[in-house]
């Protein structure tokens, strides 16, 4: 390592222009990076769920379902000449499986003895007739309250959608549809308006965040070293990391969503610490009096090791996300323990070549020399050794009290409340809540014999119960469509005697409209259908025990008639998303503790030092958790990645140990070597906490509240590692580490 | 003389270049048969390549310009007996219905035209079409002969009813049968139809018994085969009676 620094050193011009060139290459992939925040980008391909969700897809063509809500007076010629135009124009729209609305209704029933199957709504419709059709309407359990809303103030679009499509584009394509034919206002709920949403915030929020992240850095170093250089130099090192990383993505094929968009600010508050440390050491060395190259290179030495440990800790922090099962947070973890690295290489290369080529600051000043920072580092050293056993003590009951409060945290999310209250999307969806009764929809999938009279009552009997609770706005199925086929051929409603009278009511449905219209319901050979039950937007937890109730009702109902009863659709999906996400939280953080003990015990040639090392760590994920269990903040999809990132931003601590074993091994007694390391390291880790915390700071403009609560407990986060390095750490380090044999500081 | 330059006109006009218009008017000049009675299977396919197979028996007649069809059902087993009975007096048209699970006739009413035959990727107006393309309906244009065939495309005039904007129809030059119909509507290719298998029954009838049509939308695809074809049988009244459908 040293050794290439020293190259870096001698022969700049190759090193910057290496560095020039790999950043032409890859950042050239950052045009190829894409954005996506579709269900597919959160759920892993081989997930039980996904594959029903996909096979339902196949069979029925669309397993998610949107509702536009059109406002405006519908019960007229012209608002239902409109509502056929807009359907008409959405029905083209690329990615729109299916469109349903008063518009292509059909109309079937009885009038004098005559059996009419026909287009609910005439090729001209005249204000005589509109009576007639609302009556017809408001009778149907397939179209009242779906279709229209009682008052008539509001039409219902029900799209299916392929949500492997570009949902921005698409949302925009809705609404340009929309618009072109309804004058009133348009609410779009569903997927595409909330993704869609979601893509847009964060195009528009990336670049405020990274220039916000940018600047807050470049004040707290201009605080620390007082020169332009001090700025420039960690920024420059992170915009290297940042478009190598970001550029890789796009060569990769990957995109970014809502959880992948806080990387640069991730890379760019880690990434800068390197560099910081170096370039402290080297004004620390140039103030000392040493020559230009030998400040360089007593830097890289003596920082060396520090910024290794520390960034392959946060490199293994950040990759240990790559075990996730949620393919965003798994991308995620790779470019950002990419970013990491290669702001650790550029720190120890790009930085001393850089470096070699500019003239010495005609102002020297020593950013180690004491100042408030470090008096107040060095008064704290007697402090800690003093009070070493009740400073340990004191972590146990810390230790202790937030692991108990963090078995309160709940999984939970409202994916509304990630919305601000105006926004477009969360707007529609709790205006199709209030007037349609539901916006999110639960698909179940029934297998069997369909054309059995049992089955169909048992089904209907399903929609029945679960339109009586209070969550569930409407459930139609297959039985409701020839209930109503019955009604018209019979008079009454029910169902046909036999299997018979089932397949020939279906025949019947089937000839009267497309080849298609059925396949929404059931299979064309009736061996499965599809009920959709369309629920109120509802916080994970609700949701879950809906779910739970639902399933339970479906066992008592419809099980006993069918040879199986699944749940999926998005819904679903997004509950088994956050199962996943608890689960992994615990596999990620276990893997990514073990290695950082690990990188620390091997390149401290020390398990003790390497068990020890990991303390303020533990502590403050134990912190993090007490905490969330104590505000009420729930883990979902953003606050998952903090501890896993707590371990990559937090390892700082290491630098006091570096320092802290030197010392022991250059023959000072425990007590001094506390005191120098708190003295020497205290006032770096200091700053790189400020700059670390200040960086993430830029992630409370986020429009989304998740990322706004992620920023704020990485602030936390930042802070308490800092604080546990800098008092538990030494009094473990006194306590547990007393000796360290000579030859093992002969590191990298 | 005269009669000299009449054989000479008529013999020529195969190698003469038709019009859009006068290779359809070719077409509409073929004959038709006045009764036509037969078997039909119906293969529904869906995009996944699942199949459902529907049976059916055909009787229709022509006499002036009343037509009359009755469909029965033959299978699947749980279908079988399922019968419309179509009778259409210009441009009215009353249809009959009869479920045996019901028992019941009963009249239907609302228009169908458009809508789909017996729930097949073909509509009514596409099956009916087949027989009679009114070459007066539409706005045609010879785009190019391809080998033994002429494509032609033809728009509907202004005032008819149609489904789709435009329609390219391949011609194929000896019997002037229609093989291949394109289509089109809201400026993209919508549906194809392709009349693979044609046969000569009676020493005239050219009569397609294989016909496929594709929704390119929904990727869905109908193949209809016609069978025991028995033409200018008689048939009587009394087929086309809610007794017959019953039976």
């Amino acid at each position: 390592m040293e050794t290439l620094s020293r190259f870096a050193t001698r022969r700049p011009w190759p090193v910057i222009l290496l560095f020039v060139a790999l950043t032409l290459v890859l950042g050239s992939g950052l045009g190829r990076l894409t954005f996506d925040n579709s269900p597919e980008s959160l759920v892993p391909p081989e997930l039980p769920a996904y594959r029903l969700f996909d096979e339902v897809r196949e069979t029925f063509g669309a397993a998610d379902v949107a509702i536009a809500a059109l406002e405006g007076e519908v019960w007229s010629p012209e608002g239902l000449a409109s509502l056929r135009a807009a359907t008409e124009a959405v029905a083209e729209v690329e990615g729109v499986l299916g469109v349903t609305s008063l518009a292509n209704a059909q109309r079937m029933e009885e009038v004098d003895g005559d059996l009419v199957i026909e287009d609910l709504l005439p090729e001209r419709i005249a204000p005589s007739e509109i009576p007639q059709i609302r009556a017809y309407v408001d009778g149907h359990p397939l179209y009242a309250h779906r279709l229209v809303s009682p008052d008539g103030r509001y039409a219902a679009v029900i799209l299916e959608l392929d949500t492997s499509q570009d949902m921005r584009r698409l949302n925009q394509a809705l609404y340009q549809a929309f618009k072109a034919h309804w004058q009133g206002p348009v609410y779009l709920s569903g997927t595409p308006a909330l993704s869609g949403y979601i893509l847009e915030t964060i195009q528009r929020d990336l670049p405020i965040q990274m220039t916000l992240a940018a600047l807050i850095l470049g004040l707290i170093l201009y605080l620390n070293f007082r020169s332009t250089r001090g700025v420039l130099l960690p920024l420059l090192t992170v915009a290297v990391a940042l478009l190598w990383s970001l550029g890789l993505g796009g060569w990769l094929g990957f995109k970014l969503g809502m959880i992948s968009s806080i990387l640069p600010v991730v890379v760019l508050a880690v990434g800068s610490s390197f560099t910081l440390h170096v370039l402290n050491r080297f004004y620390h060395e140039l103030a000392a009096g040493k020559g230009r190259a030998e400040a360089i290179l007593l830097a890289v030495r003596e920082t060396g090791l520090g910024v290794l440990v520390s960034a392959l800790a946060a490199g293994a922090g950040l990759a240990a996300l790559y075990s996730s099962s949620i393919p965003q947070i798994k991308f995620f973890g790779l470019l950002a323990a990419f970013g990491v690295l290669v702001a650790f290489l550029a720190a120890s290369f790009l930085t001393p070549a850089v470096l070699s080529l500019l003239k010495n600051p005609r102002r020297l000043p020593d950013p180690e020399r004491p100042d408030r920072v470090s008096r107040a580092m060095q008064k704290l050293a007697p402090v800690v050794a003093g009070n070493r056993h009740r400073a340990l003590g004191l972590a146990a009951v810390f230790l202790l009290v937030m692991l108990l409060l963090a078995t309160r945290v709940q999984v939970e999310t409202s994916f509304l409340a990630y919305f601000p209250k105006d926004a477009p999307p969360r707007v529609a969806t709790e205006l199709v809540d209030r007037v349609f009764g539901g916006s999110d929809t639960l698909t179940v999938v029934v297998e069997g014999n369909l054309k059995d009279p049992a089955l169909l009552q048992a089904i209907y009997r399903f929609e029945q119960e679960a339109k009586a609770l209070p969550e569930v706005g409407s459930a139609i199925s297959i039985a409701d469509v020839i209930r109503e086929i019955h009604r018209a051929l019979t008079g009454s409603y029910g169902f046909p005697s036999s299997e018979e009278g089932v397949a020939q009511e279906l025949l019947l449905y089937q000839l009267s409209g497309d080849p298609e219209a059925l396949t929404r319901f059931i299979t064309e050979d009736a061996s499965a259908a599809l009920i959709t039950v369309q629920v109120r937007s509802l916080p994970t937890g609700q949701m879950k025990s809906l779910t739970e109730d639902l399933k339970e009702l479906a066992k008592r109902t419809i099980a006993p008639f069918a040879d199986a009863v699944e749940f999926t659709g998005t819904t679903v999906l997004m509950l088994e998303v956050m199962r996943l996400i608890l689960h992994d939280q615990y596999v990620s953080l276990a893997l990514a503790l073990v290695l950082v003990a690990f990188f620390n015990a091997l390149l401290l040639r020390s398990i003790r030092v390497g068990a020890v090392s990991v303390l303020p760590l533990g502590l403050t994920i134990a912190g993090q958790f007490g905490l969330m269990g104590m505000l009420g903040i729930p883990l979902d999809t953003a606050t998952a990645l903090i501890a896993a990132i707590a371990i990559g931003v937090g390892d700082y601590s290491v630098h006091v140990i570096v320092r802290y074993l030197e010392e022991l091994k250059n023959g000072e007694d425990p007590g001094g070597a506390v005191r120098t390391s708190l003295y020497v390291s205290g006032r770096a880790v200091f700053f790189t906490a400020l700059a670390i915390g200040g960086g993430f700071m830029a992630l409370l403009f986020s429009g989304f509240a998740p990322i706004q609560t992620f920023a704020k407990l990485m602030g936390f986060t930042v802070g308490a590692t800092a604080l546990f390095a800098l008092t538990v750490l030494p009094a473990a380090l006194l306590v547990w580490v007393r000796r360290y044999r000579k030859e093992a500081g002969n590191h990298a | 003389m005269r009669r000299f330059w009449a054989w000479v006109l008529l013999l020529s006009t195969p190698v003469l270049a038709l019009s859009g218009d006068e290779v359809l008017k070719r077409v509409e000049a073929r004959p038709t048969p006045k009764t036509l009675h037969g078997k039909m299977a119906m293969e529904l396919i869906n995009k996944q390549g699942k199949r459902l197979t529907r049976e059916l028996e055909i009787w229709t007649k022509r006499e002036g310009d009343v037509e009359k069809m009755l469909i029965k059902f033959l299978a699947p087993p749980d279908v079988r007996g399922t019968a419309f009975l179509v009778i259409q007096k210009g441009d009215r048209e009353e249809m009959k219905l009869y479920l045996p699970a019901l028992k019941k006739v009963r009249r239907v009413a609302g228009g169908q035209r458009r809508g789909s035959f017996m729930g097949s990727d073909f509509s009514y107006d596409d099956i009916s079409r087949l027989g009679n393309l009114r070459s007066a309906d539409y706005q045609s244009k010879l785009l190019r002969e391809e080998g033994t065939f002429y494509v032609v495309e033809a728009t509907p005039k202004p005032g008819v009813a149609s489904a789709y904007e435009r329609l390219v129809i391949w011609v194929e030059k000896p019997h002037f049968d229609v093989v291949k119909i394109e289509f089109y509507r809201k400026g993209a290719l919508y549906k194809v139809m392709t009349l693979d298998e044609i046969q000569t029954y009676a020493g005239k009838y050219r009569i397609p018994t294989r016909l496929v049509m594709e929704n390119k939308k929904t990727r869905h695809k109908t193949v209809l085969l016609q069978r025991e074809l028995e033409l200018d049988q008689p048939i009587p009244d009394s087929v086309f009676t809610e007794r017959f459908m019953k039976r």
